[in-house]
């Protein structure tokens, strides 16, 4: 059962006792001990007195100054108010992406509360586990519709008697994120004061954020992206520029919005890339505002590459790694002329504080050149899951006790000279006929095909050879041709045991998860062998 | 080649069903190509033995005679009366 609160609700103790939390409010006195993401409220405040008129959201339908965004920080303070939180919960903030939600997260934080930023597309069957484990007292939805704040409540099933919240936890994480949940049911993650404190420095630092610069926000509000993309610019006073999620694949609008909002600050994965520098050319008009262009989250094409570096001809560009556990820890910067030089962009050089080791699989860590997994600790290191199992299996203290490490499941090679390159993940490889085959290795050797949109290879069980692999192809254009073409191109690169047995040709998209990555899941249940055919 | 296109039929329908019989090359090798593999080649020979009446089961078998169509083509002409069937 949802209720919906507004701004106008009569408030539940203006007429008997008051706790001290809405004399806090009346007061319009943050309770500093327990406010939470105080130092971007802080400075949030500073720019709403110092510069009102300074604009903190462009969004498609309006501009939000300082001052307005501050005022709606208050207005949703009183909605939450009136539901009477207990201190410090976990609240699960529904990521529509608007300046209200974002608003609401503030107010959460100014009131000492956690917000947990969850996709407005998680599923129903994910939530009760998920919710459970990070023990949230209610999830809320913002919206101002009707011209007010609004916020529509609802205490998770799985933890109510009668309606009422039965049990939940209280934190000192000042921000909650979900994983991706490309590896399994999405984990919860508690950031910590610090590492959101260190890492919107670092960023604001690094790309020279100042009052006056612009970002895009094109990530969901529930990725680690938007620390950089919103957190990091609303500290520094500067603008960010809201992608409208319902537009973000249409290319027409895209281009649009970065010509005319003229943002200096880029940051996304290269889908978004793609749909912005085209491959037929049709808006390949220069993009000079741009300063900064960051390439996160998947390997950009080497083609992509140099459209981007000709779209961009004024840019440093930025391939930067990293994941929610740790946020950025790596990062290549180079010009046009650098990005377009590399077959593949490398991972660059550990952010500042960043340590890191490269283990084997037999867990030893390597003293040189060689491959093995990437284990990193990071000034913006996440305090772990909310539920401490699933942290104690890839946090660890380093054998001297000093620094937490993560091991991010990701494959990386170091060369005689230190340079790190990305191979992929470790749960892509797997075992064929006994040899160890790196599925990204042959996505990557189908995908230098002309006639390769997509590819993507997926290991099927099968009763008699083990593993067998199939690729699934998404093709440029449509034309006549069969699994034959594949097969002689693969043969030319690739071992006996990594050529797919079987191609899967499309000329329609493969599906996508929310951040533009191939939806392996989806596509592997598309393929699954039935009875009657031969695996 | 007599047996051809009965050899690209069942390779393409049984083994390799994304790939159109008219687009397998005779001399391409089957192997390396992922055409067949080594559980997918033990298939093929049994369909040999059955379809042409060849007495597989006593016979040396060296895989290099199964790594192409045309080869397979010529392992059946030498084990059939008058190569065929």
């Amino acid at each position: 059962m949802r209720k919906h609160i507004d701004s106008d609700t009569p408030l539940p103790y203006l007429n008997n006792t008051c706790t001290y939390k809405y004399m806090c409010h009346q007061l319009t006195i943050p309770r500093g001990t327990h406010m939470k993401l105080s130092l971007l409220l802080t400075s949030l405040a500073d720019s709403a007195t110092h510069y009102p008129n300074d604009i903190a959201f462009l969004t498609d339908a309006a501009a939000w100054s300082y001052e307005q965004l501050w005022a709606r920080v208050s207005q949703y303070e009183s909605v939450l108010a009136k539901i009477a939180l207990p201190d410090g919960v976990v609240v699960a903030i529904t990521a529509y992406k608007t300046v209200d939600t974002i608003a609401l997260m503030l107010a959460l934080g100014k009131q000492g509360h956690t917000p947990l930023v969850v996709s407005p597309g998680l599923g129903t069957s994910v939530k009760p586990t998920m919710y459970a484990t990070a023990g949230v007292y209610c999830e809320l939805a913002a919206d101002s519709a009707l011209g007010r704040p609004e916020v529509s409540f609802e205490v998770p099933t799985v933890l109510q008697v009668n309606s009422i919240p039965s049990a939940y936890t209280t934190t000192t994480s000042p921000l909650m994120l979900t994983t991706s949940g490309s590896t399994g049911t999405p984990k919860v993650v508690e950031l910590t004061t610090e590492g959101i404190n260190a890492f919107v420095g670092w960023g604001a630092e690094y790309f020279q954020l100042t009052r006056g610069s612009r970002v895009l926000s094109y990530a969901p509000l529930n990725f680690d992206l938007s620390l950089l993309e919103i957190w990091a610019p609303l500290l520094q006073g500067a603008t960010v520029i809201l992608v409208d999620t319902a537009r973000a694949t249409q290319a027409d609008y895209l281009h649009g919005l970065v010509r005319e909002q003229r943002p200096d600050l880029l940051q996304a994965v290269p889908m978004f890339y793609n749909l912005l520098c085209p491959e037929d050319d049709s808006y390949m008009l220069s993009m000079d505002s741009v300063r900064h262009v960051v390439f996160t989250g998947d390997t950009m094409p080497k083609g992509l590459c140099k459209r981007v570096a000709t779209a961009f001809p004024q840019a440093t560009f930025h391939n930067i790694y990293g994941c929610t556990e740790t946020n950025d820890s790596f990062v290549y910067s180079g010009d046009a002329l650098a990005i377009v030089q590399h077959e593949r962009l490398p991972l660059g050089g550990p952010i500042s504080g960043v340590h890191y080791r490269i283990v084997t699989e037999e867990g030893i860590e390597l003293a040189g050149a060689g491959e093995g997994e990437l284990h990193t600790s990071t000034p913006f290191l996440a305090h772990g899951y909310t539920d401490p199992s699933l942290t104690a299996s890839v946090f660890y203290r380093e054998p001297d006790g000093y620094r937490i490490y993560y091991r991010t499941g990701d494959r990386v090679a170091r060369d005689e000279q230190g340079q790190l390159t990305l191979l992929g993940r470790k749960d892509c490889i797997v075992k064929v006929r006994g040899v160890r085959t790196n599925l990204q290795d042959i996505e990557q050797v189908l995908a230098k095909m002309p006639i390769v949109k997509n590819a993507v290879v997926i290991p099927v069980n099968d009763e008699l050879a083990g593993v067998v692999l199939h690729a699934v192809i998404e093709l440029t254009q449509s034309q006549k041709l069969d699994g034959m073409a594949m097969r002689l191109f693969c043969a030319q690169y690739l071992p006996q045991t990594s050529v797919p047995r079987r191609f899967h040709l499309h000329e329609s998209p493969l599906p996508t998860t929310s951040t533009g990555k191939p939806d392996r899941k989806t596509i592997a249940l598309s393929i699954q062998p039935k009875e009657s055919e031969p695996a | 080649m007599i047996h051809e296109q009965n050899i690209k039929t069942y390779i393409c329908e049984e083994l390799a069903p994304d790939v159109d019989p008219a687009a397998l090359p005779t001399d391409v090798d089957l192997l390396t190509t992922g055409v067949t593999d080594s559980l997918s080649l033990v298939r093929l020979i049994a369909w040999i033995g059955e379809e042409y009446d060849i007495p597989i089961a006593d016979m040396e078998i060296a895989p290099e005679d199964f790594s192409s169509v045309e080869k397979v083509n010529a392992f059946i002409e030498r084990h059939t009366v008058s190569g065929v069937a």
